[in-house]
């Protein structure tokens, strides 16, 4: 992608270091950041950037790794950073400016997005960008002006946008119209960690983002949810098993719900012991207090075995998260 | 949306520069109508600095804060009803901002022009130093200043009402009474509950005119408003007058506890000061008249001043003529001094209903006394003028 050549083109110049060799430790941190290794990709970046502290790509490689990791501190640090030292290059600015929209910081973003287009007016990423900051400032102004239960709207703005941080690679799978305006536009995507576009179209399903579209308190809480829902059903306690589901749960293949429940009851009764267990957990937003989670669950008994690509979707209620459909992918 | 932003980047920087500078002598209410010009202009980036800077100083002013959440949609390209939370609440608020923008765009050209007065205030005493005026329909207050007689507005605010508007008739109609009032008092913000903001200056509603026509209620007062806003919608209370608590406070400032009259009007009309002189010669010639009936005792010449429908502390216009009768009768001689008057064209009464307060020096052989009074005067087609309510204070 054009971000990632200007980028390359640009440290193999102000690089002294070998430039092929800068090339290929980025290359690689791109590799492990995608395969979910953000944590190696960091450590062999640092190590790189002991020995070649000038080399732009591994630093910006390096912000991303912080991105992926949650350290947004450290994130917003080296992307900082960036802007001070290359002033020139756009995309520093725009992943600032993304970050800065996840702590709700929109002015700051906005300001970023505008340096990032005083440089590079035609910059189409920054423009998106910058239209979502006026969306997500124009939602902050308008719950100033109708003061319309505003610590929770303001709350859960801060989150979608938290998210959309993330969202790059799912955010085109969004499909109401509610989200897409505000999805923020592909900061991760767009900047040099993407995948050249064929690669991505030949990468075996690249593992989503750790985060896909949930933040990481509501993902915890999930987690939580899933395994209190497994051990209920390892341990064959059916209260704590039908208590992970909502009253709105409709069970798949058109059964009612007291068909189901009898069904469930005695399936897990039945087996003199059970063992199951989610993995894998994959999350993606599904609309307000609505979240998709996707795992692969394993079952064990004494008379059967299988693991299956699962998924269910979870609604907030006032008892917390309940699964409200339940299905097999 | 390029060209827009570009031109933010450059033209925003004098605009901020020169917001900075007036800002500082401006209300949010000139920057908000400066805004919308900028926005008029198709100066939207210069619009948006200035929505910024208003909505930073003024975190509160709602209004504000919806034209510049509308300016930054627009940009966006994203439509309002998307970044709006759903809420039951949203659409009337809304409407409620609406309103206020509507009235505050035409408050800001409402200024009358100098050498203009209200219609209605046919004389002010040299006594009362200010008055207070309160055009209800543009929710607009203006204060007027008495120089020697001349009189001047002083500043003038935007000023929101009863939910229901303005006319109020019985209790919890939730409408702002249309009248002549005094404030009796002010209420410090210790003393109140948040709602009414730093403070409150009671009205004596209801008055003998209000009494007479038989309205209900109570607890009618200008007042500020909550912290967590800088101003409440044009018809937003249950019938009290209220404005931005800076407002209140400077307009703490104009006020004599029964000395600044407060005139709550429907039907506001600015005039040249000239125009008013004929009907307010007509109606001192007419007060005059009746002073000399008086002190002449010319009782009958005085009673023909007395509407047939005239009525005092339960006398009806026969008790009353025959105690004037035997009252005057009794007198060696009276004197009857008037000084301090006032005359108003009485608000809400239509054409013909005046109100003269002054006070009276009443003395004769075996009785003086000082009070103010209260004089409702109706004007009757036959051109004739009747006092149809008296009250001494």
């Amino acid at each position: 992608m054009s971000a990632l050549r200007r980028i390359a083109a640009l440290a193999a110049v102000l690089v002294l270091s070998p430039a092929a060799f800068a090339e290929s430790v980025s290359t690689q941190a791109q590799a492990l950041i995608e395969q979910g290794k953000a944590g190696d990709a960091l450590q062999l970046l640092d190590k790189h950037l002991g020995k070649n502290p000038q080399d732009a790509e591994a630093r910006f490689m390096r912000g991303l790794a912080l991105v992926r990791l949650e350290r947004t501190k450290d994130a917003i640090r080296v992307f900082a950073d960036l802007t001070r030292d290359y002033p020139q290059l756009p995309e520093p600015y725009n992943n600032l400016a993304v970050l800065y929209a996840g702590q709700g910081d929109y002015e700051k973003a906005r300001d970023a997005l505008e340096a990032a287009l005083a440089t590079h007016p035609s910059y189409a990423t920054a423009h998106e960008n910058l239209g979502d900051i006026y969306a997500a400032l124009a939602g902050a102004a308008y719950n100033r002006a109708l003061a319309l239960d505003e610590s929770n709207q303001m709350l859960r703005r801060k989150l979608s946008l938290i998210n959309q941080l993330d969202s790059s690679a799912a955010a085109v799978s969004e499909s109401t119209v509610a989200v897409r305006p505000q999805a923020m536009t592909p900061a991760v995507a767009a900047a040099p960690v993407s995948t050249p576009a064929p690669a991505a179209a030949a990468a075996p399903a690249p593992p989503p983002a750790p985060a896909a579209t949930v933040d990481a308190d509501t993902r915890a809480a999930l987690q939580r949810v899933i395994d209190a829902w497994t051990a209920a059903w390892a341990k064959q306690d059916l209260n704590a098993y039908f208590a992970a589901y909502a009253e709105t749960f409709v069970p798949e293949a058109g059964l009612s719900r007291s068909a189901w429940e009898a069904q469930r009851r005695d399936r897990i009764s039945k087996p003199k012991r059970i063992g199951v267990t989610a993995k894998d957990l994959q999350f993606k937003a599904a609309g307000e207090n609505q979240v998709q989670v996707s795992f692969r669950q394993s079952y064990e008994s004494d008379t059967f075995a299988d693991v299956t690509a699962k998924a269910v979707d979870m609604t907030l209620t006032a008892g917390g998260w309940k699964i409200v459909r339940e299905y097999a992918r | 949306m390029t060209a827009s932003i570009r031109a933010r980047t450059l033209a925003g920087l004098a605009a901020a520069v020169f917001a900075g500078i007036s800002a500082a002598q401006q209300g949010p209410e000139q920057q908000f109508n400066a805004a919308v010009d900028l926005l008029r202009a198709g100066r939207s980036g210069d619009a948006l600095s200035a929505l910024e800077s208003l909505t930073h100083k003024e975190p509160t002013f709602r209004l504000g804060q919806l034209f510049y959440g509308e300016l930054l949609a627009a940009l966006s390209g994203t439509r309002r009803d998307i970044l709006i939370p759903e809420s039951p609440d949203a659409d009337p608020r809304l409407r409620d901002l609406a309103d206020e923008a509507r009235v505050r765009l035409a408050g800001e050209r409402a200024m009358p022009a100098p050498g203009m007065v209200p219609s209605s205030v046919l004389q002010l005493s040299e006594g009362f130093e200010h008055a207070i005026v309160v055009d209800l329909p543009r929710a607009r207050l203006y204060v007027v200043k008495n120089d020697g007689g001349a009189l001047h507005v002083e500043r003038h605010h935007y000023a929101a009402m009863g939910r229901n508007g303005y006319g109020k008739q019985t209790a919890g109609d939730l409408r702002t009474p249309v009248g002549l009032y005094h404030v009796t008092h002010w209420i410090g913000d210790q003393a109140l509950p948040e709602l009414y903001g730093t403070g409150a200056l009671p009205l004596d509603y209801p008055n003998p005119w209000d009494m007479l026509r038989k309205r209900t209620g109570s607890g009618i007062w200008l007042h500020g408003v909550p912290r967590d806003t800088y101003s409440r919608p044009p018809r937003s209370s249950e019938g009290c007058v209220t404005m931005a608590n800076a407002d209140l406070e400077a307009l703490r400032g104009f006020v004599r506890f029964g000395r600044t009259p407060v005139l709550l009007s429907d039907q506001l009309d600015w005039v040249p000061a000239s125009s008013v002189e004929p009907l307010r010669d007509s109606f001192l010639k007419r007060i005059e008249d009746w002073r000399r009936k008086w002190s002449g005792k010319d009782t009958e010449g005085y009673l023909a001043y007395y509407a047939d429908d005239f009525s005092v502390d339960g006398m009806d216009r026969k008790g009353f003529a025959a105690h004037k009768r035997r009252v005057n009768a009794s007198k060696k001689f009276i004197d009857v001094r008037l000084s301090d008057l006032s005359l108003f064209k009485y608000p809400g009464a239509g054409d013909d209903i005046f109100l003269a307060e002054f006070q009276m020096e009443y003395s004769s052989d075996n009785f003086a006394v000082t009070t103010r009074k209260d004089q409702f005067w109706r004007r009757n087609g036959s051109g004739s003028w009747q006092i149809v309510r008296e009250v001494n204070q």
